[in-house]
């Protein structure tokens, strides 16, 4: 009677209990998503300090990085002038590349640190102007070189004409290299000001300041003579001029620059104008003897600019104009799906045909161009999750002012469909799971309630099975993997090496970051790599030496080539 | 009242089983609530057993031989160290100047200014300035986990080259010890960047000051001495800073006139008691009254 009682009592809890977990666990599935009721992320800060066990350790150094980039900028400058001064254009040219390259990983750096309302931007301002005036100074003075030559041939080949077109050359060129070392060098007391703020040794920018001001007069020297000796040899046609005319003579982006002249005397109608040097324009004077040409401002330098109209032989004098500085406004948007969009105005006006840089983390993902009407969209192609990104403008070939939009959270989806559709049928699979297991407990409370006696085999039978697979199993997992022939990461390497050893240099990075286990290996830094392996000195010593190529410019000749890659070749055995 | 003297077993008295499980349950549940009720949440407490309390730094003093200067625990004679974390007003001036008279150390941790008074009764002239130093030499995903060098010598900061700081604040005057890189600013508006009114610059985070023949050291960053400052493996020189300040003949660790002493809620109850000098004696007379109690009435 009791036995009855018991059994009566225990046989239905069972199953009511297992009813009861089901439903619980239906009620709280909605909540697994977000467990929130206390998190060591909820409780992160206080006024007084962050909670920096739930930080990611970064170890930054970014002033080791920063003050001596700034030095190496002006190093770059100062031996990029000595070079021009010492005509020595083949240098000149690699100096100029490395001083570029610099600075824009000084610009890049200035961005990632948002330090845009800072000092630093102050002095990221005046060197993105001196970039412009040397940039300017090598162009100008690599063919104001090149003009020796050509008198020299069309004086041999007695042709007058072209005499003059030399010196008118000549003359334009002086205008624009004098101007440009005046610019430099008023910037000089205020850059030096603002870079013995941060302690940046300035000897080598003042050398290339005093470089600068003598490659200016040299070039006035050589210009002067060589006027007084074409105008001695070949003196000017009496019976024909032409006359030339700039208006307005300050534009900014977007205006509209009119050059007007008239020929008289007789000969050719047509007409060549000549912007710093450069033919602009080919046209037909009207019937009066009247021309007109209209150009927008849009890509061209910051700065002064000449201008000449040459006809038959018979050359204008050499006005100038200047172009101003515009400021502009970036905006940023994520469109979603991992897309971006904005829009590049100078004051209301759209920039158009521009590039614009979009940075994550300081490191470029994507260039865009904008549209007719200053809009640009497109995908990253940034790996799946968030990102914070950053649109920038800091083109030197428009006369516009460097900005950058605020950064924007970017939410890059999964890029499996199926993962999607499994996401739709995760609650109905929970569901059906739970009700299996209801059905499948109950089903096995009754079915034990006469506790009868397993069949013999069906016991022995289970141990065989189970080898069985288990050896299948093992004999599945240890097949061999397929081998490669060629290493893609040395691949990669190789092909950007000739070009862009920074670049190179990143591709076996990634490589080790991979290696060492880290998440998404590509947007990995090295702090992050220093951290995951905190006591692998030689890990530490390759780290080091790749971060002085890639944020500090250094260029790394052959033998450090082979360092290089020798240390990746076994840091990426030991790893493995 | 039944007697709890029951037989459980044919051949002899005892307790029976449930009531003993009844018995550890509820000196379980006693040791639990007691151990919850004596701590708290309290900024830099040493009651608080959590990230932001001292809790551990404390353990590591004791640990070390340092003597915590408590209601409850008779200052040292005369300790030749004396450190006093995030002090409000100027209670403990007379233990300071009688350790610096004897040419001892002072080590006073502040950010919020609460121990420029007491800087000031000492005629020193060095002062805390609040606010934010941030940097973006950051040692954790947030410019104000702050990397600083060490600038000049003291024997506190022997081996120590690099500190993590933590929200520090800055100081005035002194000899700097320890200042950040020139890439700092004082995040007045907490955006986390260097704006308008922000100047990059180096800031002093830890500065000495000459006083009779003692020396005291001011520490911009109460932090320094937080838990969670002791949680991260690896953190540059801030636990050999800790290990050096503690490590002297006689060392004194501050518990009355600063934040660790601070407690709240039930804590403060309990350690108000606590530190009654005459508690304990109310304690031990309490508890001869239940034993007794218990013998008269037969329970034990």
């Amino acid at each position: 009677m009791k036995r009855g009682r018991d059994s009566k009592h225990t046989l239905p809890t069972l199953p009511a209990i297992a009813v009861a977990v089901c439903i619980f666990l239906l009620l709280i599935t909605p909540h697994a998503a977000s467990p929130a009721l206390y998190t060591t992320e909820s409780d992160a800060f206080t006024a007084m300090h962050d909670r920096v066990s739930v930080l990611r350790q970064l170890s930054q150094d970014s002033t080791g990085v920063a003050l001596p980039l700034m030095e190496e900028i002006f190093a770059s400058s100062g031996t990029l002038v000595l070079n021009i001064n010492l005509k020595d254009f083949e240098s000149a040219e690699k100096d100029l590349d490395e001083y570029l390259a610099r600075s824009r990983q000084f610009d890049n750096m200035v961005i990632r640190l948002d330090m845009s309302q800072s000092d630093l931007e102050e002095w990221r301002r005046l060197n993105a102007q001196n970039r412009e005036d040397l940039t300017s100074l090598f162009e100008d003075t690599q063919r104001f070189s090149e003009l020796k030559r050509l008198e020299i041939e069309y004086r041999d080949a007695d042709n007058p004409d072209m005499l003059y077109s030399v010196m008118y050359e000549g003359e334009a060129l002086r205008s624009r290299i004098k101007e440009t070392v005046s610019s430099y060098e008023g910037r000089n007391e205020e850059m030096a000001g603002v870079s013995e703020r941060f302690g940046v040794a300035t000897d080598d920018y003042t050398q290339s300041v005093e470089d600068a001001l003598a490659v200016s007069a040299s070039v006035e020297d050589e210009q002067e003579e060589r006027s007084t000796e074409i105008r001695r040899v070949v003196p000017p046609r009496a019976d024909r001029s032409i006359t030339i005319g700039v208006e307005p003579a300050e534009v900014r982006y977007g205006d509209i620059l009119t050059i007007s002249g008239r020929i008289t005397g007789s000969g050719s109608r047509d007409v060549a104008l000549y912007l710093d040097s450069r033919l602009l324009w080919n046209g037909t004077v009207t019937f009066d003897g009247t021309y007109l040409h209209r150009m927008r401002i849009a890509m061209i330098r910051t700065g002064m600019h000449t201008l000449y109209a040459t006809s038959d032989g018979v050359f204008s004098d050499v006005p100038v104009f200047r172009v101003i500085q515009s400021p502009t406004s970036v905006t940023l948007s994520s469109s979603g799906g991992g897309k971006v969009s904005g829009l590049l105005l100078s004051g209301d006006i759209p920039v158009r045909n521009a590039p614009v840089r979009i940075l994550s983390a300081g490191r470029p993902v994507a260039t865009l161009t904008t549209d007719e009407d200053g809009r640009f969209a497109g995908p990253l192609g940034l790996p799946e999750g968030d990102h914070r990104v950053v649109a920038a403008f800091d083109d030197l070939r428009y006369p516009l002012e460097p900005s950058w939009s605020v950064e924007v959270l970017v939410h890059v989806p999964p890029r499996k469909e199926g993962q999607e559709i499994g996401a739709i049928l995760l609650y109905p699979l929970v569901v059906l799971m739970l009700f299996a297991a209801v059905g499948g407990g109950i089903w096995y409370l009754r079915s034990r309630r006469p506790l009868p006696t397993p069949p013999a085999s069906f016991l022995e039978e289970r141990p065989d099975d189970t080898e069985e697979g288990l050896a299948d199993d093992i004999e599945t997992d240890l097949s061999p993997l397929p081998e490669s022939d060629s290493d893609p990461v040395l691949e990669a390497y190789h092909a950007a090496a000739g070009s862009d050893y920074p670049d190179a240099l990143r591709h076996l990075f990634i490589s080790l970051a991979g290696a060492a286990g880290l998440q998404n290996p590509s947007y990995a830094t090295a702090g992050d790599l220093r951290v995951a392996l905190p006591s692998d000195t030689r890990m530490h010593a390759w780290l080091s030496a790749y971060e002085r190529v890639l944020y500090a410019g250094q260029i790394p000749q052959d033998k450090e080539r082979e360092w290089f890659l020798s240390e990746y070749l076994l840091l990426r055995e030991v790893l493995a | 009242m039944v007697p709890l003297r029951v037989s459980s077993s044919p051949g002899g008295a005892g307790i029976r089983p449930s009531l003993l499980i009844a018995c550890l349950l509820i000196l379980l549940t006693l040791g639990a609530a007691g151990a919850h009720l004596q701590a708290t949440s309290a900024e830099l407490s040493r009651f608080n057993p959590g990230w932001n309390g001292t809790a551990a730094f404390f353990s590591l003093s004791e640990s070390l031989g340092a003597v915590i200067h408590s209601p409850n625990v008779a200052p040292h004679d005369q300790p030749d160290r004396y450190i006093l974390i995030a002090p409000d007003g100027t209670d403990a001036e007379p233990i300071v100047r009688g350790v610096l008279a004897a040419g001892g150390i002072v080590i006073i941790a502040d950010e919020d200014g609460g121990a420029n008074e007491l800087l000031e009764a000492l005629g020193l002239e060095m002062r805390i300035r609040p606010g934010n130093v941030s940097s973006v030499d950051m040692e954790f995903a947030s410019p104000r986990t702050v990397r600083a060098t060490v600038s000049s010598n003291h024997s506190v900061l022997q081996g120590v080259e690099t500190l993590v700081f933590n929200r520090p604040s800055s100081i005035e005057g002194g000899e700097p010890l320890v200042r950040t890189s020139v890439l700092s600013w004082i995040d007045h508006d907490g955006d986390g960047s260097p704006g308008s009114g922000e100047e990059l610059g180096r800031y002093t985070l830890m500065a000495s000051e000459k006083s009779e023949i003692g020396d005291v050291i001011l520490i911009a960053d109460a932090s320094l001495f937080a838990s969670t400052m002791q949680q991260v493996r690896r953190l540059h020189d801030n636990q050999r800073l800790l290990f050096n300040l503690l490590d002297s003949d006689s060392v004194m660790v501050d518990a009355m006139y600063g934040r660790p002493a601070d407690a709240d809620g039930p804590a403060y109850l309990v350690h108000t008691v606590k530190s009654a000098p005459i508690s304990s004696i109310i304690v031990i007379f309490l508890l001869m009254m239940v034993v007794a109690f218990a013998f008269r009435r037969q329970i034990l």
